[in-house]
């Protein structure tokens, strides 16, 4: 036997298990490769930075927020808020609100404000402020804005200030509503006293003072309102986590026209364009508005880039025959509330203006809802010699088929029957235009550019004007309305009172049409039977002339497209059963027992 | 060898000589014996059988032939005629065979833990594409579901004694004694056995080894002259079954009811004379009848395989070698969806002294994937779910083609099935390049009797490409008034799918490597047995991902990622972490101490000890890293008594065994022990500047450690009337504990967490198994017949409840993953039904009754009761059968499940959601058939209890329960006579078949289907669906 043989062997065996019994004592001790630690983050102002955004980046944002769950608009059949709709709203479909994501977006406010002194100091003053203090004031008005939000849908809930960690007791009752809104209110008022008035350079879309006092004017006009005062609810246990059980309502409303006037007075802020040449461009500037990367009513605000793939989905609320899928389309209802460009009512009993609807309108109205035939963008190449123009095309047409002797139907290239099939589009005859970048090619990029406005200077201008209504104040009312009107093309509104009140609900329902107002705007006004309810579209037929031609003034009837009723319930919305279940100190609100 | 050879004649020249040849079988099943050793007594002389059984040998007139084979009573004869056919007997039945168990083999008599086994020559019979599915029925206890048929994503889910916890419930593999290998490409005809450790056996396996272990082992070579043979197959699948939809008569009349009901006066959608053309198919162009399920998928499409192996060797060097390849085509016409593989594999052992011994084993593999561009709804690179989501919503009256050949209009999103399963969509090619090596060095230490030291080094690369071009199609839409100037209707072509073609492309790097040292001593003192083996093992593994976007090719001719436009290009990678080419690699580091003890005391009484101290890279290192999973088992082969052998001779074996053992499941996210920090999108500031978001991955949870799996077990094996009949049982008694989950149940939303799983379940999972085989024969007629069937059944012990929930929805009590659901009682025959019982807010005639369960006088989310069933059956079973006379063979395998229910899903209803499940609406409640069981037709949002084709609710559960005709084959082996003549030593024609036919109450979807998603309730109806396989083959022998 060959011991040399042997022993080589016997080596490399031994070499072998050393290798793997000897291994270096930290060889498990790994660590993740695409992952920071957490001591790492607070100490690095840049990551920090990068933390908050991401509380940012939870503020959520679509074209049709709350448009289809109220009566703005409505989609195609599977698209629209059936439950909300015929008030099937319950416990077991809950998820109205987005209770748990606001709390997720509210835990990580109060983690990073738990965590922000560890940041060393640094004296360093941009906009006037240092860092630590900016991010401290952004952190605080990011979770006002997620409450407010809460508030808005919910009534009172639990406030929670501080960061769980698994071994705490979870349960937490509500807090009342006015407990609610005194906690929002203040804390815009820190978050205003940490923040620049403006920022500049990259921080530019970063919160300001004006935006934590413009989010305490929304807050404290909400609270307000008729439903947070109102005896509706008088056979609830809990009315104090509806609405205020004390107080002095006017005392609400003059600090709602205070929070108001305060962002008023920052003076930082002008409405866009406030006084156009002609109804032309009214409707000009007001489009301009919705589709400008800036302007000077920029209170909050949300960039998109579609340079760097991170561009607004046009795609879901562009018209079929356009290459978009048409998902907000204005309800007849909607189309009806636009007075005549003189400032009169638009009547379906006005035979003029029942034959043809879409003609003297409210200049905004032809900058926020494409109607049939109103001109859109130039067609696909291969449609282009179907519609050389480019206009919206929901109709029907009636012709005369000689040959055959009788009528034949053409349909409308962004219609039901549509031969460009995208899928998906909506039943009312309309599509959507406001915030929309007509340049936009659908066939190129669904994606394009876009700065919403989660707040801008208008909402402060109507929320003073509101304020001061209610208390009585019509004339300082009028003035701020008519300031909007002016910018609108349309005639002074010079009513008092009730009358007033109607001009100043309806003329917000105009101005802040898909712009997440009305939904909140229906309840705190508490005038829900007249937002739910069956809801129309129209039928859109250019029918044969008694001479065999074609009508070029179409036919426009509306039809009901979907169901709908109302139900006092859903003036808040229901908490899930599991969440109520979860939390054995929950109240759950009136309605969803 | 050739020398040898040449001795040989030499001698038989020399001497007086014959050429003896024979064919040496079993005597039980009469099948051939290769690798029977065949030995001139009292010489060094002799040779051994091939594949067939066959041997040829030249010998002195009257020469003692001896004939041995493991497992078999060797036998000697005296030769004196030149035809020598041998039968061996099978010693003690099965008992002596070999059974591979971790990290060494063990003969089966004295096995101690509850282990099964198959053979690679019965899982060859299956002409599955993926060597999973050829598993199912084979081994009791081990569960093999398949899923789907989809061509390279065929894989079975796999599941030893049911499912034992709410995470990962999979097995560990081990291939050739390296874990962590997959089985799902693996070439039957390379495979020697299956092994599967149910119980405390697999503690050895340590944290890995909780959800049971399966051992794969391949073929070696053996002593013998080379032998070559070929496998030739050709096969063709068919899916098991596709749903039956409705004709357009029948859907536009649908759409009429459905437009009474909730548009009451507005004009019909259909007219009586629309539904008459529909139906007499009088006018294709604007009427069309299109069946969606025939006009996409082919009526059978083909597979095939085939196989080369070389074999052989001598004392010193024996090879193992086998090149093969398969094919197998998508069921789609016109389509470019495949997959095909090439694979390649050596194992040579070499006998580098007397005591040294050294492997070294290959395996190369290519698997080529190939799928259309993915293609529409948002261009989800799953081509499958694509395909019949489209194909679910289509709309009967919509042409799949226009009777002039050309495509018809999208469904939605560009879709139209038979185009999106062609290349006009582009294409998706996924190339992965696997490569697996193990070096294996065994020394015998000389100066110690019994002992020896082996090493093993195992490097696993597999390299992936993935490359998707997606390009945008043309489809044809007529206005219905349109024609051209030969008055034919004129079509308008439009671009579907991406506005642009687009180009994805990636490459990721896995590696793995395994190193192991074990030292073994085996010694006999008397009547005393001992087996110690000591090891030691490291593992690690990385992984390396990144890819590549552009967009806008100005044409589709060229797919180049340098070609595309420059705009909007996007690229990203990263290492250590999963990607989705390999979606299960990270950074893994393990290192582990086992062992293993046995004793067996005259072969009657055994006891083994198996331990490993394991360490894993998941878990805190302050502690938490190492964990210790012993297992012990003991046997008493009572048969070997002396009473025994008195009393019930009939039973030739009887052994009762019984283990306990305690193992790990650590299959959860790494470092979940941290807090850490990690991007997660961009926000954008200041009108374009773009910067990153950075979020808390997780709340930690510092002391998160092993699910820990406490198996019992109990069993016996027994032989009886001659060994002829053979039964095995085990009971088993699971506990799991430390189980990870989330306590979303109990944690309000309100607390902010984003949870990390905690260690909080307790699981039982009970049941037993049990495996009777008979095999005998009548003159030349030969039979075998096996069943197996095991019950497994868990319950939850404790479990993260919501405070509040009544009795009848708690989980805990109630098996893993059961659902709720409300209670169908009936169908509300009109207003007065629906205002006699209380009901869902707005429930109109024809709607589903909901049982007032908690009778609270209103129907709402407390009225659903959780169900006493799940989706994974509780009962399986196979039946094996072998025949064989003369030179025909047949084999057949029924296999079967019960114990498992399935809830239906259907898309339909409303405008624009596409067509109606024949089954669901055939008897369909109607203003005019009030007092029908089944509800009316619904619309897509409109029904409370079916939201958007997902049903809440008892009416739409199915029992799953199925039997099935898994596998036959009929084989005939040509004569050798005439064979042999041709310098061929055998051939067998054979016709095999897979999922031949399915009995059960499932209509419209394999029972087998898999669900939404993993513990949903739902079928999942897009999914491709299983395959019925009809295959003919010829196995060649030189």
């Amino acid at each position: 036997m060959n011991f040399r043989k042997i022993n080589l062997a016997g080596a490399s065996i031994l070499f072998l298990l050393l290798t793997v019994c000897s291994c270096k004592k930290d060889f498990l001790d790994t660590k993740p490769t695409t992952q920071f630690a957490e001591s790492d983050v607070w100490s690095d102002p840049n990551l920090v930075q990068l933390n908050i955004n991401s509380i940012y980046n939870q503020n959520p944002w679509n074209f049709y927020l709350t448009s289809l769950s109220v009566d703005e608009a409505r989609s195609y059949d599977g698209g629209n808020d059936f439950n909300m709709s015929n008030m099937l709203l319950s416990p077991d479909n809950a998820g109205w609100g987005d209770w748990n994501g606001k709390y997720k977006a509210i835990r990580d406010c109060n983690v990073f404000l738990e965590n922000i002194d560890k940041l060393p100091d640094d004296a360093t003053l941009t906009d006037g402020v240092t860092l630590k203090n900016r991010l401290k004031g952004e952190a605080i008005f990011l979770r006002a804005w997620y409450y407010q939000m809460l508030v808005s849908y919910f009534g009172g809930v639990p406030l929670v200030t501080k960061s769980y960690i698994l071994s705490d007791d979870f349960t937490v009752p509500r807090n009342t509503y006015e407990e609610c809104v005194k906690y929002i209110s203040e804390q815009c008022d820190q978050a205003a006293a940490l923040l620049p008035l403006t920022n500049t350079g990259d921080n530019k879309g970063r919160v300001t003072k004006g935006a934590a006092l413009a989010l305490k004017s929304r807050a404290l006009l909400y609270a307000a309102s008729e439903l947070h005062n109102t005896t509706k609810f008088s056979g609830f246990k809990n009315p104090e986590l509806l609405g205020y059980v004390s107080g002095n309502r006017a005392e609400h409303w003059q600090a709602a026209k205070d929070a108001a006037k305060a962002v008023i007075d920052l003076g930082v802020y002008n409405l866009y364009q406030p006084s156009p040449s002609s109804p032309a461009q009214a409707t000009q500037n007001y489009e301009d508005l919705f589709t400008s990367k800036e302007s000077s009513e920029d209170i909050f605000i949300r960039y998109f880039n579609v340079s760097a793939n991170m561009g607004a989905d046009f795609w879901t609320v562009f018209p079929n025959g356009f290459g978009g899928i048409e998902y907000n389309g204005a309800t007849s209802e909607t189309v009806d509330a636009y007075e005549m460009a003189n400032g009169t009512t638009f009547s379906r009993s006005n035979p003029a203006q029942d034959k043809e609807p879409y003609k003297n309108r409210d200049p905004r109205f032809y900058a926020t809802i494409l109607y049939e035939g109103a001109k859109f963008r130039p067609r696909a190449s291969n449609l282009v010699g179907i519609d050389p123009v480019g206009v919206l095309q929901a109709g029907t047409w009636e012709k005369w088929d000689a040959a055959a002797g009788k009528i034949t139907y053409v349909y409308g290239l962004d219609g039901r029957n549509s031969a460009v099939y995208g899928g998906g589009y909506n039943n009312t005859g309309t599509s959507m235009l406001k915030f929309i970048n007509r340049k936009t090619d659908m066939y190129v990029n669904h994606q394009d550019d876009l700065t919403w406005r989660y707040i801008r200077y208008t909402e402060i201008i109507l929320n003073y004007a509101e304020a001061c209504m209610e208390l009585g104040e019509d004339a300082e009312a009028r003035a701020y309305i008519n300031m909007i009107r002016k910018r609108a093309g349309m005639p002074d509104v010079t009513e008092s009172g009730a009358a007033l009140k109607k001009r100043y609900q309806n003329e917000r329902r105009i101005e802040m049409l898909f712009e997440n107002q009305r939904f909140f705007d229906v309840r705190r006004w508490m005038i829900g039977e007249d937002a739910y309810h069956p809801m129309h579209g129209v039928d859109i037929v250019y029918k044969l002339n008694p001479d065999k031609t074609t009508a070029i003034i179409p036919t426009v009837t509306p039809v009901q497209i979907t169901t709908g009723k109302w139900e006092d319930k859903a003036y808040f919305m229901p908490i899930a059963r599991s969440e109520m279940n979860k939390n054995s100190k929950l109240v759950q609100n009136p309605g969803y027992n | 060898m050739l020398v040898f050879a040449l001795l040989c004649s030499f001698q038989a020249q020399a001497q007086q000589t014959i050429n003896v040849s024979g064919v040496v079988t079993e005597q039980a099943t009469g099948k051939p014996l290769p690798g029977v050793s065949v030995k001139i007594k009292s010489s060094t002389n002799g040779t051994v059988t091939d594949v067939n059984g066959n041997y040829k040998i030249t010998i002195k007139q009257n020469s003692i032939l001896q004939y041995s084979f493991i497992g078999f009573e060797s036998i000697e004869r005296t030769i004196n005629s030149e035809k020598a056919d041998v039968q061996l007997m099978a010693k003690q039945g099965s008992l002596n065979e070999v059974v591979v168990v971790g990290y060494g083999t063990r003969k089966k008599a004295t096995l101690t833990g509850s282990i099964a086994t198959v053979k690679g020559s019965e899982l060859v019979k299956s002409p599955a594409g993926n060597f999973s599915n050829s598993l199912a029925g084979r081994l009791p206890g081990l569960v093999a579901i398949t899923r789907t048929g989809e061509p390279g994503n065929d894989g079975s889910t796999l599941r030893i004694r049911g499912a034992n916890t709410l995470g990962d419930n999979s097995p560990l593999v081990v291939i050739d004694g390296i874990a962590n290998r997959s089985l799902e490409r693996l070439d039957p005809a390379t495979i020697e056995s299956v092994t599967v450790l149910k119980d405390a056996s697999a503690a050895i396996y340590g944290a890995q080894a909780a959800n049971g272990v399966i051992l794969v082992t391949t073929k070696r070579g053996t002593t013998g002259k080379p032998t070559i043979q070929l496998n030739l197959n050709q096969g063709w699948n068919t899916p098991t079954v596709l749903p039956k939809m409705v004709d357009a008569a029948t859907y536009a009349t649908i759409q009429n009811e459905i437009s009474t009901a909730y548009h009451p006066g507005s004009p019909l959608p259909y007219s009586a004379e629309d539904i008459q053309k529909y139906k007499d198919g009088s006018d294709p162009w604007g009427h069309p009848n299109t069946d969606w399920f025939k006009e996409t998928i082919k009526n059978n499409s083909p597979q095939r395989y085939g196989n080369l192996t070389l074999s052989g060797g001598s004392e010193a060097v024996k090879y193992f070698t086998s090149l093969g390849s398969n094919f197998t085509d998508g069921m789609y016409r016109n389509s470019n969806i495949n997959y095909s593989q090439t694979n390649f594999q050596s194992n040579i052992d070499a006998r580098v002294s007397k005591d040294i011994r050294l492997s070294f084993d290959v395996v190369g593999r290519q698997e080529n994937r190939n799928y259309s561009g993915g293609g529409a709804n948002g261009g989800s690179a799953d081509a499958a779910q694509n395909i019949f989501w489209a194909l679910n919503r289509a709309f009967p009256t919509t042409p799949a083609y226009w009777p002039n050949g050309l495509p018809g209009p999208a469904i939605e999103y560009g879709a139209n099935p038979v185009v999106l399963v062609t290349d006009k969509t582009g294409y998706t090619k996924q190339r992965d390049y696997v490569f697996q090596s193990n070096a294996k060095l065994v020394v015998n230490i000389p100066w110690v009797q019994g002992l020896s030291i082996t090493g093993n080094a195992a490097v696993d690369k597999t390299f992936t490409t993935y490359k998707q071009f997606r390009k945008p199609w043309d489809l044809y839409t007529w206005d219905k008034v349109s024609y051209d100037s030969n008055h034919q209707p004129l079509l308008l072509a439009s671009k579907s799918g991406n506005t642009d073609p687009r180009l994805t492309q990636s490459f990721n790097l896995l590696g793995n490597i395994t190193l192991n040292g074990l030292i073994n001593y085996d010694r006999t003192f008397g009547k005393h047995d001992l087996k110690v083996l000591v090891g030691a093992e490291r593992i690690s593994g990385d992984n390396m991902y990144f890819w590549a976007f552009r967009r806008n090719y100005t044409s589709d001719l060229l797919d180049e990622l340098d070609l595309g436009s420059n705009a909007l290009k996007d690229n990203g990678g990263s290492s250590n972490t999963p990607s989705p080419l390999s979606p299960n690699a990270v950074g893994v580091k393990r290192l582990d101490y086992f062992g293993r003890v046995s004793y067996a005391y005259d072969a009657k009484y055994l006891a083994e000890f198996v331990w490993r101290y394991d360490g894993s890279y998941i878990f805190d290192p302050n502690g938490k890293q190492f964990g210790f999973f012993p297992g012990i088992s003991l046997g008493y082969r009572i048969s070997n008594e002396k009473f025994w052998k008195e009393n019930l001779p009939f039973i030739n074996e009887f052994k009762l065994r019984g283990s306990w053992g305690k193992t790990g499941n650590d299959r959860i996210g790494p470092y979940q022990y941290m807090t850490t920090y990690g991007y997660n999108g961009g926000y954008v500031f200041n009108q374009s500047v773009v910067q990153q978001t950075l979020t808390a991955l997780r709340i930690p949870n510092a002391g998160v450690t092993w699910e820990v799996a406490n198996q019992s077990n109990i069993g016996f094996d027994a032989q009886l009337l001659d060994n002829k009949l053979s039964i095995s049982a085990d009971y088993f008694y699971n506990l799991r504990t430390n189980i990870l989950a989330y306590r979303n149940a109990s944690v309000p939303g309100s607390a902010g967490l984003t949870l990390p799983q905690e260690n909080i379940g307790k699981v039982v999972n009970k049941g037993f198994e049990l495996q009777i085989g008979y095999q005998n024969n009548a003159g030349e007629f030969k039979y075998s017949v096996s069943a197996n069937g095991a019950f497994s059944k868990n319950h939850i012990k404790f479990w993260d409840e919501t405070p509040g929930v009544p009795d009848y929805q708690q989980s805990t009590g109630n098996q893993m993953n059961a659902n709720l659901y409300y209670q169908s009682i009936g169908v509300f025959k009109d207003q007065a039904a629906v205002d006699n019982y209380p009901h869902w807010s707005g429930a109109r005639p024809g709607d589903i009754i909901f049982k007032d369960v908690n009778g609270d006088g209103q129907i709402n989310g407390l009225d659903q009761v959780r169900s006493k069933k799940t989706s994974i059956p509780t009962f399986t079973g196979g039946l094996s059968i072998n025949l064989q006379y003369k030179s025909f063979d047949v084999s057949i395998l029924f296999q079967g499940a019960a114990g498992a229910e399935r809830a239906y899903t259907a898309f339909s209803g409303g405008p624009g959601v596409g067509n109606f499940m024949y089954n669901l609406v055939k008897d369909r409640w109607t203003p005019e058939n009030p007092s029908s069981e089944n509800p009316r037709a619904w619309e897509r949002g409109g029904a409370y209890w079916m939201t958007d084709g997902m049903p809440n609710n008892t009416y739409f559960v199915r029992s799953s329960d199925y039997i099935r005709l898994k596998n036959f084959e009929v084989g005939y082996t040509l004569p050798s006579k005439y064979t042999n003549k041709i310098g061929i030593q055998s051939l067998r024609l054979f016709a095999s078949g897979l999922n031949v036919l399915t009995f059960t109450k499932m209509k419209d979807f394999d029972p087998e289907s898999p669900d939404t998603a993993p513990g949903s309730i739902w079928v999942n109806n897009q999914v491709y669906p299983l395959n019925k396989t009809i295959n003919v083959g010829l196995s060649l022998t030189f």
